[in-house]
């Protein structure tokens, strides 16, 4: 098939690059006046210094550090849509491996930025790659990052050439000549698909362990202190479960409004959002266990320290955060999922917001209560955000859609190749590959009574 | 079709993109090392070190190969003579 015939064939795809509305520059001017507003905040403290934020003794880490988290949980979406359907040949995954791909990249940027706000002095940066000592984890976490964040590069690349070849055929002037640098002169010859697809395979592979280090040694910066209701041997398990949960939650957003947006009815699908929303069920409960599991114990342990950063969170100045993400992440996602009337489009759309809600405000009764009821004799601290801390927040996740809505513009935000692959080739593999999991006509033959050899007892 | 000129200004572009790739991979091989070295020479958490040294350092060096792999395969086959012969346009 030629490219101009691919480009009629999938040409609702390449709409959102060739055309641009009126609101979408609406959006664009919303968002960059919020990620102005933020640059302001961001420069009025490092003009006058950490104190214009809500942080203090002993709480040295609030927003900032939840966002932090909150965004490494989010970047799971890539990983687990993209690569560990692909690797188990789940068909269904072929319209929305790039939107998770794509937030994996984005929100990692947003992650490590929001650590560099937190330090106040940016230029201390340099102070880790100068004078690095593994002794601490938060070097570990600068590590598993910076190897996650290449290999989620890698990753969203490969799978991108063949797409950004059609589009180099398809444009002229300035745009024509990017794509051709980007393409690296892809013509779809066998021997070039035979190199990436080897390509794509081990880095879906080897992104997989990457991707679940990078938040078990974020759970370790919190877990490798002897802060209360932080030093938790279960604490790796749990935020990975919790990434994944949340990364799935963004990913059904994403879907949903890029579905209403560019029209992509036909590419996402109900059964896509019926099949996240099992997973999302699925994380749910396993959420809800390990969120059990973690309170029960500290509950019947029942040590003084413990005890008073538990009560903080369930009866305390932090019950209605605790409760709020109980319900976020439990109560409303649960109850919509489970049953397969509710677990529609719409369906999925509220329990997804609902669970981002959910994990944020779980990131944050993580990170605030323990520092605000330390082990060590402190005053029992207060942490209020001031409008700086808020208003950068919001700048963070302004400039991430910003980013996304600008990639959409750019690139097929669904990977064209893979969905015509699996039109042409995947539906013939996969009733093959079914075949295989059942026993063989010969074997079946030698089991029915009918066709028993004579004398033989079965 | 391209004029051969810009082509070749294309493919400078595209070397010049994976020699900045390969340049940060190695720098942070080399920061690895050397972050492994000093915690060996002043006994600061040395088996720490090592143990994630062992784990990036290959990373790193797999993520190389496999970039210069693609990046060769894809390249040379357009400059390799009779190389629009058999295209399956996808």
């Amino acid at each position: 098939m030629t490219t101009p015939e691919i480009i009629n064939e999938d040409a609702v795809l390449f709409d959102p690059i060739f055309r641009t509305t009126r609101q979408f520059y609406a959006i664009v001017i919303i968002l960059l006046a919020i990620i102005g507003w933020a640059v302001f905040a961001y420069l009025w403290q490092i003009k006058n210094g950490l104190g214009v934020t809500g942080l203090n003794r002993p709480i040295y880490w609030g927003i900032y550090i939840t966002n932090f988290v909150f965004f490494i949980g989010v970047s799971h979406a890539g990983t687990l849509i993209s690569a560990i359907l692909r690797l188990s040949q789940a068909e269904w995954r072929r319209s929305i491996t790039r939107m998770a791909e794509v937030i994996t990249v984005l929100v990692l940027f947003f992650g490590v930025g929001n650590i560099l706000i937190d330090l106040g002095r940016p230029d201390r940066l340099f102070n880790v790659i100068r004078h690095s000592r593994f002794q601490s984890p938060l070097l570990w976490d600068v590590t598993s990052i910076t190897t996650y964040l290449t290999a989620s590069t890698i990753y969203l690349y490969l799978p991108l050439i063949p797409d950004i070849a059609l589009l180099r055929d398809r444009v002229t002037g300035w745009r024509r000549w990017i794509y051709s640098v980007l393409a690296l002169n892809w013509k779809g010859t066998e021997k070039q698909k035979h190199i990436l697809e080897w390509a794509i395979s081990i880095m879906a592979v080897v992104v997989i362990p990457i991707a679940v280090s990078v938040h078990t040694v974020v759970s370790w910066v919190f877990a490798m202190t002897v802060q209360p209701m932080w030093h938790s041997t279960i604490f790796g398990p749990y935020f990975v479960a919790g990434a994944i949960f949340s990364g799935i939650a963004a990913i059904i957003t994403a879907m949903v409004i890029i579905r209403k947006i560019y029209r992509l009815e036909e590419y996402l699908r109900p059964v896509h959002f019926n099949n996240l929303g099992i997973l999302l069920l699925v994380m749910t409960m396993l959420w809800f266990y390990f969120t059990f599991a973690e309170y029960l114990t500290t509950y019947y342990g029942n040590e003084p320290f413990h005890m008073t950063v538990f009560y903080s969170k369930v009866t305390g100045k932090y019950a209605p955060h605790f409760w709020a993400m109980v319900i976020f992440c439990f109560v409303i996602p649960f109850s919509i999922l489970c049953n397969s009337k509710t677990r529609t489009i719409t369906g999925t759309f509220i329990a997804s917001i609902s669970v981002n809600i959910g994990m944020w405000l779980e990131r944050f009764t993580i990170v605030v209560p323990s520092l605000m009821n330390p082990r060590l004799p402190y005053e029992r601290g207060i942490y209020n955000p001031t409008w700086v801390e808020w208003s950068i927040m919001a700048g963070c996740f302004a400039a991430f859609i910003l980013l996304y809505m600008l990639f959409t513009k750019m690139f097929p935000i669904v990977s064209i190749w893979e969905v015509r692959e699996g039109r042409e080739i995947a539906v013939d593999e996969t009733v093959k590959r079914i075949v295989t999991y059942f026993p063989s006509e010969k074997a079946v033959i030698s089991i029915n009574p009918k066709e028993k050899p004579q004398g033989e007892d079965l | 079709m391209i004029p051969s000129k810009e082509k070749e200004i294309i493919h400078a572009f595209q070397f010049l993109i994976y020699i900045l790739f390969c340049i940060f991979a190695l720098f942070v091989i080399l920061w690895i090392s050397k972050s492994v070295y000093s915690a060996w020479i002043y006994n600061d958490a040395p088996i720490t070190a090592t143990v994630i040294g062992v784990v990036i350092i290959p990373l790193f060096i797999l993520f190389i190969i496999l970039v210069s792999r693609v990046f060769w395969a894809l390249v040379r086959e357009d400059r390799s003579p009779g190389s629009d012969e058999g295209i399956r346009r996808i």
